[in-house]
């Protein structure tokens, strides 16, 4: 019975686990989840530091975290990024400074904190963050940084203090704050950028996020916007900064802050008006000023307007782009490839729950969502103290796909151990593929006094293991938001240039399109070309991006979307949304046979994916979306069936929203979520949600062969189930019928009349 | 012209229809369309779907079992890379993928059986071919033979055109001229007997040299020896009907290529399996199944063939294929494969015109089937009938099925002893999920005995197919594997029908039965234990243990079958209706004789005085035959009565002391074919997929009871110590 027991409990768990674990990562990209995060575990105070030190003045610091706390959770956590620096700052001597907590579970004497710079380490940390925030100091030794782009890699080892449970793994975390976590140069001006190749050392703010200031004195007035997105897009290329933010202004601050990049703008003649400017830099295409309170500002200018558009296509090219950060691999069809070439090297673990993922690209015309399996061959071995009930689980981009349950005791060594992974949880673009092993050992139920120091591996996991990608449909479609965020298409490398339409031509609306268009650009590895056109006049054929406040674009675009009316007053009310609906619907406990009833269409959901009230025969019409009044920005795709162009439209209930909104889908860990046909930021939650098209339109579909034709009809067809189960009772029918036809004249029949009287 | 059009339309929607099954549908899709699919398959189940409905009924069937196949072939299989897994993982691929090639041929085969024929052309007195019957005998004893014989002379034509030849291999001058003294005179006392008795009959007895070739060669020397047009065949324990040559011999009239006229044989004796398991009198024979839906479908495609007996041949066929082929021990089917492939044509009377016994014991039942496994499997070696040259493309098909069929004791053990691989040894040979199960293995369960039932329906009940083969493939599998090792070892051996079980016992050959049931029954206890102590796998604990309970069920019931019941009347009674009078004591008194046997009869006597029938009275009964042969009186002693109003019942014991009484009985019991048709009519019909299932389900649990009793009572019955320890 208590066998039975615990195994329920750890059911229990696992799928807990599969619901709240923010997905481990290897992106550089990627914030962790944040700290408020409710997790049982008493979060340290925050008590005022012991300064051991003097810290440097908030605009020299070197800051290196891409979001405001990065929380490494479980027993084994990584994160890997990079961050460039100029030739000066990677010549000067500097100290690492790193301030981070941890939980109180964290077992000092059996957890490490590590991170290693350019695969070299530099510190080894003890973490004992768990009274009050711990800063620390370390010196970098000579020759570990590298002008230009450098890796950091982040890997914390947690053990709990007293309990061995797998539930518990959950309670260990540690917060690297951004804020107090940076390099600190000791070369005065060594972070100065000097040539535009130096762009991308602009780096982040304390918050993570690169600010893109462009100010232009001309705004609103001579300067086109099509030369002023241009230059966003070439300075989101040349920062290749994670988090971007861009704001528009025409005059100039007086300082710029640490991560933020301040681009001045204008004819010789608008530059030469501003004090700050000396001649020498008005008359060049492009240079560096420094501001008058500190910090530097980039100028970029000619004679006229067409020749800034110039100068900035030749800063383009002086610039060299940071290498951009793609997945390890690229599945462009069938695809066999290592962990180890995924990024993932052998290795051992002594815990009770082995993390480790990888990141594997989808092509933008990607169609196997609703059909297919992947396969992970498995090569590992976990010792004979593994208890059977343990498992394998899989999880990608956040949804838990396979749990394949550990079953034999007494250890094993698997090789090519097959783990089937459904397909449905891939996308266009990034994929992250979340491994997870649960190790439960006898130990473990006992939990001896010192049992998670234990450093005895109980499980290996081999770089020889592979991904198996079989040969999948692949078709263009639209609306596809998760194709376009990821990979820019349709944009990227359209033979026409794109129609942009800007409601208006204010701050507010262009930050909202650099945002969009320094995404894309970065999606795609290129800049979009595109011409500014007005709402009515979008040339056939061409594809378009329209960003503008909802009132300033044509109705007819939005006709299907409708952003609902803020409740009246009272703050503090929680709205009654779907998320309530479903609290109560769990907490109401159905009669009998309602019951079942409801029991066996839970197991068909969870088993099969399988909801009756939404079968219907032939794909639905799209109908309106409501979206929550307390939306920022909405990204909304449709196709214009006269001529098979895609039609992205970014917008809000204001234009002041709408540059807050683009401020927050740029943040790295919202933009990845866009997908779908409507993608909007709810800021009561502050979260990005998507909502899958009920339809999609083919843009086209290559290659045109057999296979991928028969490909692409099955998971169009797996999609409209009921409309496969009649394609096959009809041909069945007629199947059926025409062997009777068939029968009836082939072979002996004496007598058509007669039938079989007893063969019923 | 019609027919071309009608087969490219079939050809090309079955190609659509399979492009469309063998899509990679995911399991939800699967769900939706196997459910949606079955309840449609279930309506015209429920409906009687007959002609062009149940053509759907079975391609709709059909798409689940093909969806199946896809699934199964592209999905399941262990990696090859675990050998533990794979090997076996692979032959349980194997043998299902064999199920369903079986399958199909039978859907080919009867999908549509041809309907009853119409009664034969009558053919003008003066234009009726001569007829040779030949019933081959080896060691039967000479009052069955005499039964035989007589109920031959009694068929109805003219006695001039017809002569009845007993083939007697017992009494060969090789027989006789034994080394073994004892067998030498007996088979010497045998000769002389049945040279007698013949004389006595009028039938012609021939005998020769050397028992080569067995029962081809017996036929060969008869052939040898007659010169009629036609060749009737009956095994010497199978009498035919008064009405045999009128309704076989008019299609010879009618197609010149005919070679064969096969009418079914019909068993008035339980076999072993029905008599241990109560299940004659209710439930269609097994061989009803081949006799009634399968030579039925045979016949549509030209392939019916031939079965040892109770057939009529043309002579002049014969001539061409040198008469009956004895490469194989089943010269029948070899012969009609022969003929077949040189454009002789053969048709099926499904009408039962002989009545026949059945071996009595488990042992020689499966001796018989033995016999008829291994020449099945030596004529797939020697004459393997795809590649037949002459053959049709439907006439391939059939023999394929045919012989094809005796394999099934392979499948059969694998199916066995699959799910013990992951209960015993943790392995796992199908890799699939609880919920791919439901969507795919358990639909094609369901669509598999829905088609079975669709086209067997009252002939066969659900599982006692499957029960069957189980009992079958026990003993069958080491004889199928010796023939396939070495292929000309096997040799003829006369099936015995008239050994007779007298006391409860259990078979001679029932060890293994218990062995196997034995080892699934610990099984099941292991599933309990896993299910108890491995929670988080018991989706897949689940799925196996019940695979493995249908296991037992089946080794369950077949306990039973080995566990035989003895049996005080040795002979079955057939039901009649026979006006009669009843002589005791020079006294002749109004009676109806309402059931008969081979040795006696019950007769209602219409008198009230019954003290004039004691025990052991000796009497007379005179009653209106059928024929023309038989007349007189029959002697008959009373073994008991009993007195209901105005009537005696009386049972009574034939006491025939001359060739003409055996006459009398041959036509009391045999002369009616009708009779026997009512009887076979009577168990016909189709208690449908669910009650089919419970009714075996009841059955299982009673005999797996019966058999365990068996075990413990009467383990060994013919020990001379009669011993029980």
């Amino acid at each position: 019975m208590r066998a039975l027991l615990s195994a329920t409990v750890l059911s229990l768990s696992l799928t807990a686990a599969a619901a709240q674990v923010p997905s481990f990562d290897m992106s550089p990209e990627r914030n962790s989840a944040s700290p408020s995060q409710p997790d049982g575990s008493t979060a340290p105070k925050s008590s005022p530091l012991p300064q051991l030190f003097a810290a440097p003045p908030e605009s020299l610091r070197h800051y290196l975290l891409q979001s405001p706390t990065l929380r490494l959770q479980g027993e084994t956590a990584v994160r890997q990024w990079a961050f460039n620096l100029t030739a000066a700052e990677a010549a000067s001597a500097a100290r690492f400074i790193l301030e981070y907590t941890n939980a109180i579970t964290v077992a000092p004497e059996a957890s490490r904190l590590t991170v290693s710079i350019n695969n070299a380490k530099l510190i080894e940390e003890t973490p004992r963050g768990a009274e009050y925030a711990v800063q620390r100091l370390f010196e970098v030794p000579e020759g570990m940084l590298k002008p230009g782009r450098n890796t950091i890699r982040v890997h914390a080892q947690q053990r709990h203090r007293t309990d061995c449970s797998i539930d518990s793994t959950f309670e260990l975390w540690t917060d690297l704050q951004a804020e107090n976590t940076y390099l600190d140069f000791d070369t005065p001006g060594a972070g100065l950028m000097r040539s535009s190749s130096d762009i991308a050392t602009v780096g982040v703010g304390a918050d993570g996020v690169t600010r893109m200031r462009i100010v232009v004195p001309s705004l609103g007035r001579q300067a086109p916007p099509r030369t002023l997105l241009q230059l966003a897009q070439t300075l989101a290329l040349a920062t290749g900064a994670a988090n971007t933010a861009y704001s528009f202004s025409s005059s100039l601050p007086a300082s710029a802050a640490r991560g933020e990049l301040v681009v001045l703008v204008g004819t010789t003649a608008d530059l030469s008006r501003l004090a700050a400017v000396d001649a020498d830099a008005a008359s060049r295409t492009s240079a560096f000023i420094r501001l008058p309170e500190g910090g530097q500002a980039l100028t970029v200018s000619a004679a006229d307007w067409p020749g800034i558009a110039n100068a900035i296509r030749q800063l383009a090219d002086a610039t060299i782009p940071p290498v951009r950060e793609t997945p390890h691999a690229e599945a462009k069809g069938a695809t066999r490839i290592s962990f180890s070439e995924l990024g993932v090297s052998a290795q051992q673990f002594s815990g009770r729950r082995f993390v480790t993922g990888f990141e594997i690209g989808m092509p933008a015309d990607f169609y196997a969502g609703n059909y297919g399996k992947a396969r992970i061959y498995l090569d590992a071995a976990y010792s004979s103290d593994v208890l059977p009930g343990g498992s394998f689980n899989v999880t990608i981009n956040g949804q838990l796909a396979t749990t394949v349950p550990i079953t034999k005791s007494g250890g094993a060594v698997l090789q090519e151990y097959p783990i089937r992974i459904p397909m449905r949880h891939f996308r266009p673009g990034k994929n992250t593929v979340e491994f997870e092993a649960l190790l439960p050992t006898k130990a473990d139920t006992v939990c001896a006094p010192g049992a998670t120091a234990n450093e005895t591996p109980r499980f290996a996991l081999f770089g020889t293991s592979e991904l198996v990608i079989p040969e999948f449909a692949r078709a263009k479609r639209v609306p596809d938001l998760a194709a376009t965020a990821a990979l820019g298409f349709p944009y990227a490398g359209s033979a026409e240039t794109v129609d942009l339409v800007l409601a208006q031509e204010d701050g507010l609306t262009l930050s909202a399109a650099a945002t969009v268009l320094g995404k894309l650009a970065q999606a795609s590895g290129a800049p979009i070309r595109f011409e500014t056109v007005e709402p009515g006049s979008i040339t056939e054929g061409h594809h378009a991006i329209l960003v503008g406040a909802m009132g300033s674009l044509p109705p007819d675009m939005l006709s299907k979307i409708e952003l609902a009316a803020a409740p009246e007053g009272e703050n503090g009310i929680e709205r009654l949304d779907d998320k309530n609906l479903e609290f109560w619907q769990q907490r109401v406990r159905p009669g009998r046979v309602l019951g079942w009833f409801s029991g066996a269409s839970e197991w068909l959901k969870r088993n099969f994916d399988l909801d009756l009230t939404t079968a219907r025969l032939l794909p639905a019409s799209e109908p309106e979306r409501q979206l929550p009044s307390t939306t920022d920005i909405f990204l909304y795709q449709s196709a214009d069936t006269a001529d098979d162009t895609v039609r992205t439209i970014v917008s809000a209930g204001s234009a002041a929203q709408l540059a807050n909104g683009a401020e927050a889908i740029a943040l790295q860990d919202n933009w990845a979520k866009v997908g779908g046909i409507l993608s909007y930021h709810d800021t009561l939650e502050d979260e990005m949600l998507a909502v899958e098209p009920k339809a999609a339109r083919f843009l086209s579909i290559s290659p045109l062969s057999f296979t991928n034709l028969r490909l692409v009809m099955t998971n169009w067809l797996a999609s409209n189930f009921v409309l496969y189960s009649l394609i096959l009772l009809v041909m069945a029918v007629t199947v059926g019928l025409l062997t009777n036809a068939l029968l009836g004249s082939l072979g002996r029949s004496h007598d058509d009349e007669a039938s079989d009287e007893d063969g019923i | 012209m019609r027919s071309v059009n009608i087969f490219l339309f079939w050809a090309v929607s079955a190609v659509v229809l399979v492009f469309f099954i063998f899509l990679p549908i995911d399991p939800r899709t699967q769900l939706v369309t196997t459910f949606v699919v079955l309840m449609i398959v279930v309506v015209l189940k429920y409906l009687q779907a007959e002609g062009a409905t149940r053509m759907v009924l079975l391609a709709l069937a059909t798409s689940i079992v093909l969806r199946y196949v896809y699934w199964r072939t592209t999905s399941t299989l262990p990696p090859i890379n675990q050998p533990l897994n794979f090997i076996p993982g692979l032959l349980l691929y194997l043998a299902e993928m064999f199920s369903v090639w079986m399958l199909f041929l039978s859907l080919f085969v009867v999908s549509r059986p041809l309907a009853p024929r119409p009664p034969s052309p009558g053919l003008a007195e003066g234009t009726l071919p001569t007829v040779d019957i030949f019933i081959p005998t080896y060691n039967e004893n000479s009052t069955l033979l005499a039964h035989t014989m007589a109920a031959a002379l009694n068929i109805d034509y003219p006695a001039d055109k017809f002569t009845v030849w007993l083939l007697d291999d017992g009494g060969t001058v090789q027989k006789r001229s034994a080394m073994n003294m004892v067998e030498a005179k007996a088979a010497e006392a045998r000769h002389a007997e049945l040279q007698d008795l013949c004389a006595q009959l009028g039938v012609r007895y021939l005998t020769r040299e050397r028992n080569e070739h067995a029962k081809a060669g017996n036929l060969n020397n008869g052939l040898a020896h007659s010169t009629g047009e036609l060749v009737a065949v009956f095994d010497a324990d199978h009498a035919p009907a008064r009405d045999f040559l009128k309704e076989t011999v008019g299609f010879f009239g009618e197609d010149p290529k005919l070679f064969l006229v096969q009418t079914p044989h019909f068993f008035i004796n339980p076999d072993p399996v029905e008599r241990n398991l109560q299940t004659f009198q209710k439930m269609p024979s097994e061989n009803e199944m081949f006799y009634g839906i399968i030579q039925r479908g045979l016949d549509k495609w030209n392939a019916a063939f031939f079965c040892g007996s109770a057939a009529v041949l043309r002579r002049e066929a014969l001539v061409i294929s040198e008469g009956f082929s004895g490469m194989s021990i089943t010269e029948d089917c070899e012969t009609a494969l022969e003929l077949h492939s040189r454009g002789w044509n053969s048709i099926y009377v499904d009408r039962p015109l002989i009545a026949g016994l059945q071996p009595e014991t488990f042992a020689s039942f499966i001796g018989q089937r033995s016999r008829w496994a291994q020449g099945m499997m030596q004529i797939m070696r020697f004459r393997f009938p795809a590649f037949k040259r002459g053959l049709t493309v439907a006439q391939r098909l059939c023999y394929m099925s045919s012989t094809m069929f005796w394999l099934f004791p392979f499948p059969r053990f694998i199916f066995l002893f699959s799910p013990l691989f992951y209960l015993f040894f943790d392995l796992e040979i199908f890799t699939a999920s609880g919920g791919e199960f439901m969507a795919y293995t358990v639909s094609y369960m369901i669509a598999n005995l829905l088609i079975q039932n669709s086209l067997y329906g009252s002939f066969r009940w659900p599982w006692i197919s499957e029960l069957y083969e189980y009992v079958q493939s026990v003993h069958l599998l080491p004889a199928v594997i010796s023939v396939a090792l070495n292929p000309t070892k096997p040799t003829f051996k006369v099936t015995a029908k008239d050994e007779s079980v007298a006391q409860n016992r259990l078979s001679e050959i029932s060890r293994p039965f218990f062995l196997i049931f034995f080892v699934l029954l610990i099984a099941t206890f292991v599933t309990g234990y896993r299910l108890y102590t491995e929670s988080y796998k018991a989706d897949i604990t689940l799925v196996v243990g019940g695979w493995n309970l249908l296991n037992l069920l089946l080794a369950g019931c077949a306990l039973g079958v080995v566990s035989e019941r003895g049996e005080r009347q040795t002979t079955r009674r057939v039901k009649v209706q026979r006006r009669a009078e009843v002589e005791v004591n020079g006294k002749w008194y109004p009676a109806m004789i309402r059931d008969v046997s081979v040795n006696g009869a019950g007769i209602q006597v219409f008198s009230t005085e019954v003290e004039e029938f004691p025990r052991d009275q000796i009497g007379n009964v005179r009653f209106q035959t059928h024929g023309v042969v038989a007349e007189g009186d029959l002697p008959i002693s009373i073994r008991h009565t009993s007195v209901r109003g105005e009537i005696i019942f009386m049972g009574c014991r034939f006491a025939p002391d001359s060739v003409a009484h055996h006459s009398l009985i041959a036509d009391l019991l045999y002369a009616n074919s009708e009779q026997w048709w009512q009887f076979q009519h009577s168990r016909r019909y189709n208690p449908g997929v669910v009650r089919g299932t419970f009714r075996f389900l009841h059955i299982a649990l009673v005999q797996t009871f019966r058999g365990l009793q068996y075990l413990v009572l009467h383990r060994e019955p013919q020990a001379k110590t009669g011993g029980s320890e």
